[in-house]
């Protein structure tokens, strides 16, 4: 049976075959012996290749959440994703990467103009949210193209603060 | 003992897991409880835990939790004795500690006089240097001619740290290398100082290069005893927040220890101080200490010193409010084993540590010997964005420093947050760092050995790993049916395999024979 999921925002395929009552998982070109227990309500050993490894998970809207090692991952059918799961880190799409608020808070200073040159890791906005300045810095070596707020400006989460235009490489 | 000193109900003025913690000591020492919460914390487990509670006001900490006048008459009108702050919140401030008593009740904390005094780090420096105690060196009162502060600032060397005047926990804190930097760092600093603590004073201070934080559990009672429950070690930061702190140090030989123990004493004893307190040092490498400043109040980070040396704090601290002698004298208390204390923060350490927020679906802590939890949430809660970040705190006591370690990575890997995401994978990382193995934990930790986390091939290779995991897992849970509400016909089948029990094969469930 093949499941397609994306991780993250990161798309995986699994295989899981069955012969008689073991498993084997297919990912990319790794097989593995895969056994699950469960050992609570939201519990279970994943074994894999033999070697233990708890993992505790639960489903909500479709979606499967796990913790594996400390880390915590997202589940979801591909078709679910509603776009913004990519999280809040500057985007960067055709060249241009669009700065958003991560939080609803506010604009403390906009460090940049429109058309100034900006550089890798450069601080471009500062927005306080939960009584800490979150410096929003750029991914990208480029020109700034668009800003959208001022200092002193309450914003909700998502919304655009300014646009770099990525320098030709 | 004045047996009319003793409480009959405390009312605890916080929120989150140190609400929870004080709340728990009262009931313990069969003292009632009650507490205050804001319209967002409704649903809060301060609230579940205490006896009575009253909403004070909006979600807002300036209309609730820092609201002095509604808290006090919370506490008036369900005729409580005494009130504890906590930390952060209303924890240092003399106003309420005054208001407290205007209004006929006990202020579970220090004298208004040492919570001035502390509370501003240009007089508490000056009054520690006539004291004979040591501080670093820096500029007390800055001048408004930029040009001049600038001039003043070369003569002590740089890297400084300009700081703010009434701060505390990093807020208002910065570090400058650069000259030119140092007008940007003092216009951010004061920008937060005065955001965070309603005063934008900030002043200079010179940054040592290799320090170590290490401060004193300091407790003094109105009988004259001065007690330290030994050092804590609070040298990993993020951005100034302490992350992981750890109690023995093991920058310290026993006759340092002994010494600096004998000088916190000598610190709280110059203030008059009354209560818990901590008094803070920065540790050079060549074994000198300053002192940097004198927390009034409860802290994060108390549990390690109770897991090592046996004593509740808090209820120490209860117990000097109602009149009473220290439970201990110097002598009669000991440093056993190792401890160390993460701090659970709702924060994506994927995504440049951004806070995060929302529903909590599952939340199960680790158990097991030497395991502590100090918590503020619970599966079905709601972690909002107005107040900490914090959500929980993690400790572990273990006979020695590496299985103390050890310990506590097992623990961190068994702390299950669903909902949010937290900075669990990165504090494991954190504990698992060769670095900090052989203890060279000083305060640019962070910088120094992760500065790319988790964009460090080997945190990538790892996370690329687990979501392998994560994506089998997954397939192999929808595959079994695990975690699916499993509805039951009439004839008592099921179509999913889910039931763990339906795997043991053809058993018969014994009947009432």
């Amino acid at each position: 049976m093949d499941y397609r999921y994306n991780i993250n925002s990161e798309e995986k395929d699994v295989r899981i075959d069955a012969s008689g009552s073991s498993l084997t998982a297919t990912l990319g070109e790794k097989i593995f012996d895969v056994e699950i227990v469960p050992t609570g309500e939201s519990s279970a050993i994943l074994k894999l290749n033999g070697k233990s490894i708890p993992v505790r998970y639960i489903r909500r809207n479709g979606e499967i959440h796990l913790m594996v090692e400390g880390w915590n991952f997202v589940a979801k059918e591909p078709m679910a994703d509603t776009g913004i799961s990519g999280g809040h880190e500057a985007d960067v799409v055709d060249g241009l990467q669009t700065i958003v608020a991560p939080m609803p808070g506010q604009v403390v200073k906009v460090n940049v103009k429109e058309g100034e040159k900006v550089t890798k890791k450069q601080c471009l906005v500062i927005v306080e949210a939960m009584k800490m300045e979150n410096e929003m810095n750029s991914a990208v070596d480029g020109t700034v193209t668009a800003v959208h707020v001022e200092a002193g400006q309450q914003v909700d989460a998502m919304q655009p603060l300014l646009e770099v235009t990525q320098s030709d490489k | 003992m004045d047996a009319s000193k003793k409480f009959g109900k405390v009312l605890v003025a916080n929120r989150g897991e140190i609400a929870v913690r004080i709340l728990k000591a009262c009931r313990e020492m069969g003292i009632a409880t009650a507490t205050v919460y804001s319209e967002a914390d409704v649903n809060a487990l301060h609230v579940q835990h205490a006896d009575e509670s009253v909403c004070v006001g909006p979600p807002s900490p300036l209309e609730s939790y820092l609201a002095i006048d509604k808290i006090i008459d919370a506490a008036k009108s369900l005729g409580c004795d005494a009130i504890h702050p906590g930390y952060g919140f209303l924890a240092e401030n003399s106003k309420f500690a005054n208001a407290i008593v205007d209004a006929g009740m006990v202020f579970i904390g220090p004298p208004d006089s040492a919570i001035k005094l502390m509370g501003n780090k240009i007089e508490s420096r000056e009054a520690m240097i006539k004291a004979g105690i040591p501080v670093t060196p820096g500029i007390e009162a800055l001048e408004d001619d930029f040009e001049t502060v600038a001039k003043e600032t070369e003569k002590i060397g740089y890297p400084i740290l300009v700081k703010a005047a009434s701060g505390g926990g990093g807020k208002g804190m910065r570090r400058v290398d650069d000259p030119s930097d140092l007008k940007a760092a003092m216009e951010g600093a004061s920008r937060e100082a005065a955001k965070a603590f309603a005063d934008p004073t900030v002043y200079i201070e010179k940054f040592i290069v290799n320090p170590r934080h290490i401060e004193f559990q300091v407790l003094a009672d109105d009988h004259g005893y001065v007690v330290h429950v030994f050092e804590r070690e609070c040298s990993i930061q993020r951005r100034h927040q302490k992350i992981v702190e750890e109690t023995p140090s093991v920058a310290l030989t026993p006759a340092i220890r002994q010494q600096m123990g004998e000088t916190a004493c000598e610190v709280a004893r110059a203030s008059d101080y009354r209560s818990a307190g901590t008094v803070e040092f920065l540790f050079a490498p060549d074994g000198t200490y300053y002192f940097l400043e004198m927390n009034t109040r409860i802290q994060v980070e108390h549990p390690i010193s109770e897991m090592t040396t046996g004593v509740d704090l808090v209820q120490e601290q209860i117990r000097i409010a109602m009149g009473e002698k220290i439970s201990f004298r110097q002598d009669e208390v000991s440093q056993r084993g190792h401890s160390i204390e993460v701090r659970i923060y709702a924060e994506d350490p994927s995504n440049n540590f951004l806070p995060q927020s929302g529903p909590l679906f599952l939340v199960h802590e680790p158990s097991g010997p030497g395991i502590r939890v100090d918590s503020g949430i619970f599966t079905g809660g709601e972690v909002t964005t107005y107040y900490d970040p914090i959500l929980s705190k993690l400790i572990v006591h273990a006979p020695d420093r590496k299985s103390a370690i050890n310990r506590m990575v097992r623990a961190l890997k068994d702390y299950t947050i669903i909902g949010i995401r937290t900075n669990i994978p990165f504090l494991i990382d954190v504990l698992k760092h060769p670095k900090f193995a052989v203890g060279e934990t000083y305060t640019d930790f962070i910088p120094r050995n992760m500065p790319e986390w988790p964009y460090d091939d080997s945190t990538m290779a790892e996370y690329a790993g687990m979501s392998e995991i994560a994506a089998i897992a997954a397939a192999v849970i929808e595959h079994s049916g695990l975690g699916r509400k499993v509805h039951y016909s009439e004839n008592g089948t099921n179509g999913l395999s889910y039931d763990p029990w339906e795997k043991i094969g053809p058993w018969e469930i014994a009947s009432g024979r």
